[in-house]
């Protein structure tokens, strides 16, 4: 089934097209609701409201982009509307690991993931959305633009800025760095 | 990354591993 005829299945309420457009997008959507939310559970129903809302909405699809950017920009507002509820990015470091992050000299592979992890969890929102969609999941900028409705200069300039918050915090892995 | 300005510093794969790993999701749940 091509994409024009997943759509025009859908629209008219055909099971076996919903059912197959779910399959085609679920491990799209899935991975950024995860990766957004830091939260299983909130990026379970994150995946749910998203192909409610991308069902419901899918006759205003008119195909200037692809299919799967326009789901792609359907999950992340999902995902960014369910943070913004939530008011609290989860995928952080738990407190009482956050003695270990204090000790200077460290750069084991634990320390460096922690680190990382702590890094990213400080991020601004936009910020961190951006590096995540772009040097994380591989995303374009011109998909992330469309994602976030944002022109891709925009995206250029929070990933720049992204990438010299990550580089301040993990100065101790100096030299990880490609110029 | 292609699209990326040329003179932007980049993660090295040591630090872009350990950001990729960090909430790497889990397979879907099932429906």
């Amino acid at each position: 089934m091509d994409e024009r005829q997943l759509i025009d299945g859908v629209l008219s309420g055909d099971p076996a097209a919903e059912r197959l457009f779910y399959d085609r997008h679920l491990d799209r959507v899935w991975r950024l609701a995860y990766r957004l939310t830091g939260d299983g559970d909130l990026a379970q129903d994150v995946v749910q409201e998203t192909f409610v809302r991308a069902f419901s909405k899918l006759d205003t699809f008119r195909g200037e982009s692809a299919l799967a950017t326009w789901v792609t920009a359907v999950a992340t507002t999902t995902a960014l509307n369910a943070l913004r509820k939530v008011k609290r990015f989860r995928g952080h470091v738990a407190l009482e690991d956050a003695h270990h992050l204090a000790q200077p000299g460290r750069r084991s592979e634990p320390d460096l993931k922690r680190r990382m992890a702590e890094a990213i969890a400080a991020l601004p929102v936009g910020y961190r959305t951006v590096f995540t969609m772009h040097d994380v999941e591989g995303y374009t900028h011109e998909e992330i633009g469309i994602a976030l409705g944002v022109q891709t200069g925009t995206s250029k300039a929070q990933l720049f800025r992204a990438r010299a918050r990550l580089r301040k915090a993990l100065a101790d892995f100096a030299g990880e760095w490609i110029a | 990354m292609t699209d990326d300005p040329k003179d932007e510093p980049v993660l090295s794969p040591r630090l872009l591993n350990a950001a990729r790993a960090h909430l790497e999701p889990p397979a879907p749940p099932a429906e």
